[in-house]
């Protein structure tokens, strides 16, 4: 119970506060203390409402007429009362509703996982295959650059008359080709599939004549696929070319043949 | 502080007016003519003291049954009895259709000093409740002829007329101070004599 702390002319006047002579000032005071719980001020209020409103039993009754009960009955049977404050009413699902839907989120999320791990997939198998495709392009690029430069060869040989098979018997895949251009009396070796030469050892071209003569063409290397392009002039003193023929030398090359013929050809 | 329920039947009538307006706040149309059969004559009776004029107190009687009706759920029991709340919605009723008439035409509020002979009784009222009703107002009675002319005019024009106490004083011609005494002892005497009701 709290203190009251009203003063002495206000307490006075909670009769004039409940017969509404009060200024605004003044009743809100009153009102802002009643509202503190000042149980003593509550009681005098009371009692006070009462009182008054006793001075009603002073006068005589009367009775209204009867078109005043059929008006009221009238309006309130037409008239709708107000609305009562919306209010949002969310429906309580069934237990097996709330579970679908529940199981219904998860797959929707695992769908969604499955679709951004294949998304990540696929972006990432993107990347290889534009990396695959531009290294098959390098080496389409190589392989034209190789035709033009063939292409280069056999137009710079066109008056070739002699096209000079080499076959293999050691290494089957192994083989040659070489153009003769006999009027320029220059050789093009195209050698393929021979594997690069043991270490200490060198492959070196040999002419053999009609009368048994053997003359070195030179040494070279073949290189990591085992393919060699040698241009080269006919040696002199070299003439009646019978055959030529690639065989398996010591570094630095021999005079005559000593290793084993990997390549010959008849010409 | 336990509500005073017991301006017209200590016992019956209040907590049937209790149930009767919360059943109308729940829309129930039955209770409302059962408020309205038990009272009406007060409400009614309580206008035309105010406005003498008995087609405005029926305005007035339709529009505060109406009021309870909407505001049913309103009701505060802490804040007074059934009764007391639609005495005090009636009289602020009337009293602003007086006040709104006297705009227009500044008429008097004429002392009607023969009504403390009236004993009429209300025929609505069960014979308990009108037991408890003719001890209430017989003690309102002789509580008004304990005071003045003065002082029982005063109350009246403050609760009847709702004049301020200045326009009371302009009205008996009486110094402003003495009005105010004779409003405060006069209501004090009310108090007493009715402590055993309240």
């Amino acid at each position: 119970m709290i203190e009251c702390s009203l003063n002495k002319e206000l307490k006075d006047s909670l009769a004039c506060y409940l017969l509404g002579e009060l200024a605004p000032s003044d009743i809100a005071a009153i009102e802002k203390h009643l509202a503190l719980g000042c149980s003593s001020c509550e009681e005098d209020v009371a009692q006070l409402r009462e009182s008054l409103t006793s001075l009603v039993c002073s006068i005589p009754l009367s009775n209204p007429s009867e078109s005043v009960k059929e008006k009221l009955l009238n309006r309130v049977g037409s008239e709708t009362r107000p609305q009562k404050p919306f209010k949002l009413i969310i429906p309580t699902k069934p237990w097996y509703q709330t579970t679908f839907n529940l199981l219904g989120r998860i797959a929707a999320s695992l769908v969604i996982l499955l679709l951004l791990a294949e998304t990540v997939y696929l972006i990432e198998f993107n990347k290889r295959a534009r990396l695959q495709a531009s290294l098959q392009e390098a080496q389409i690029n190589t392989l034209k650059e190789q035709i033009n430069q063939k292409q280069k060869v056999i137009s710079s040989i066109g008056s070739s008359r002699r096209l000079i098979i080499l076959d293999s018997k050691l290494i089957n895949k192994a083989s040659g080709q070489a153009f003769w251009d006999t009027n320029q009396n220059t050789w093009l070796f195209y050698i393929s599939n021979l594997p690069p030469a043991p270490k200490g050892k060198v492959y070196q071209l040999w002419f053999i004549t009609g009368d048994q003569n053997v003359v070195s063409g030179g040494i070279f290397q073949t290189d990591a696929s085992g393919n060699a392009q040698l241009p080269l002039a006919t040696p002199r003193k070299c003439q009646n070319i019978q055959e030529a023929a690639i065989s398996l030398e010591p570094e630095g090359g021999s005079v005559t043949p000593r290793g084993a013929i990997y390549l010959s050809g008849p010409i | 502080m336990e509500a005073k329920r017991i301006l017209l039947n200590p016992e019956i009538p209040e907590s049937t007016a209790y149930d009767l307006i919360a059943r109308m706040a729940q829309q129930d149309q039955i209770a409302l003519q059962d408020f309205y059969d038990r009272y009406n004559k007060l409400v009614f009776s309580l206008a035309l003291k105010v406005l003498n004029c008995r087609t405005e107190a029926e305005e007035v009687t339709l529009e505060v049954f109406w009021q309870i009706w909407q505001q049913a759920s309103q009701y505060r029991e802490n804040r007074g009895s059934v009764v007391a709340w639609l005495v005090m919605i009636a009289r602020s009723r009337a009293i602003d259709r007086r006040r709104a008439r006297d705009r227009i035409s500044n008429t008097l509020y004429v002392v009607d000093n023969n009504n403390l002979n009236d004993s009429s009784i209300d025929s609505a009222l069960d014979p308990e409740e009108n037991f408890y009703t003719a001890q209430r107002r017989e003690a309102v009675i002789n509580a008004l002829s304990e005071m003045s002319d003065k002082q029982r005019m005063a109350i009246e024009l403050a609760y009847f007329a709702g004049l301020s106490q200045s326009e009371i004083a302009t009205q008996l011609q009486e110094p402003l101070g003495t009005v105010k005494t004779r409003i405060r002892t006069g209501i004090q005497i009310l108090r007493e004599k009715l402590k055993r009701y309240i």
